[in-house]
């Protein structure tokens, strides 16, 4: 969260008080609330300004924290005498997905980085039908380390495959 | 926060904006480097026009030294270590050419990859028949 998005949650939050806070006066019998809305009724207070721009700040926070994804801080990190190299959790999935992506007969692919040190995945697998699994998986073993050790320079130490299933023709047709 | 210097005639400032601006130049110019990773409100201000040249950087200047983070994004198909070592060097060069800082970190932190965008096929062009034999 940045120091704009602070201060934007500080107005809204100090701005719904506000309104909480008259919204209770006038449950114990005062007359704050309803003076004001009569000052806006009469049109000396432009108050219809007022909630269209409370609208768009609650509008940008709710942005703000749908855009804030939980996002894998992981990362392998590589130290070089000018500092730190890290390669985010997302990235290797991003290339592992494209290293796969590139073998005939699979279908679907999902990618877990169970371990940064050593790099260790667990890939879940659904494959075409008629393909010889075993040598389908060592291929994809094998892809992804060499593909990884060429891009990061790591290779993955543990890659784990997990055929979850094959795909139907009616799947595939699909 | 300001990086401050004092010279014969009077002091030097240089903003830590600056410092940011001349990390994320250095950054881009490396091959292999397909941007700068910034925040929503980093997106939103270039939406609104604003050109966010130090987007992705974050640096820390000292009196004499200072130390950058830059988050990238990687093109596809690019050895990483080889584009953070290229990155690190030539922002190490511009801040210390541009600005006398002794520049003591740079961190690369990689985000994620590009990955091109494949040519949309054109249709194939018909050529018009004559109209007359």
């Amino acid at each position: 969260m940045t120091t704009l998005d602070r201060l934007i949650l500080l107005v809204v939050a100090i701005v719904l008080l506000v309104i909480s806070a008259f919204v209770a006066m006038t449950l114990f019998g005062s007359s704050a609330l309803i003076d004001w809305l009569l000052i806006v009724q009469s049109g000396k207070f432009d108050g219809i300004l007022l909630i269209v721009i409370l609208l768009l700040l609650v509008g940008y926070l709710a942005l703000m924290l749908a855009n804030e994804r939980k996002v894998d801080e992981r990362a392998v990190v590589q130290q070089t005498p000018l500092g730190d190299v890290r390669i985010t959790v997302p990235t290797i999935s991003e290339l592992v997905n494209k290293a796969v992506q590139g073998i005939e007969g699979i279908k679907e692919l999902s990618i877990t980085v169970t371990e940064i040190e050593p790099l260790s995945l667990r890939l879940e697998l659904q494959l075409l039908p008629d393909r010889p699994i075993p040598q389908l998986t060592e291929m994809v073993q094998a892809s992804v380390s060499d593909y990884l050790q060429q891009t990061i320079g790591v290779g993955a130490s543990v890659i784990n495959v997990v055929v979850k299933g094959v795909a139907s023709q009616q799947q595939i047709r699909m | 926060m300001a990086d401050e210097q004092r010279t014969s005639l009077g002091e030097l400032k240089i903003a830590n904006e600056v410092v940011g601006i001349i990390a994320g130049l250095a950054a881009t110019e490396i091959e292999g480097v397909a941007g700068m990773s910034g925040g929503l409100a980093g997106g939103i201000a270039e939406m609104l026009g604003r050109k966010n040249l130090s987007k992705g950087v974050k640096v820390e200047v000292g009196e004499h030294e200072a130390a950058v983070d830059l988050f990238i994004i990687v093109n596809y198909g690019t050895p990483i270590p080889e584009v953070a070592r290229n990155i690190q060097n030539n922002v190490k060069q511009a801040i210390e050419g541009m600005t006398g800082l002794n520049v003591v970190e740079v961190n690369v932190h990689v985000l994620g990859v590009h990955f091109p965008q494949p040519a949309p096929e054109e249709p194939p062009q018909e050529t018009p028949q004559p109209r007359v034999k």
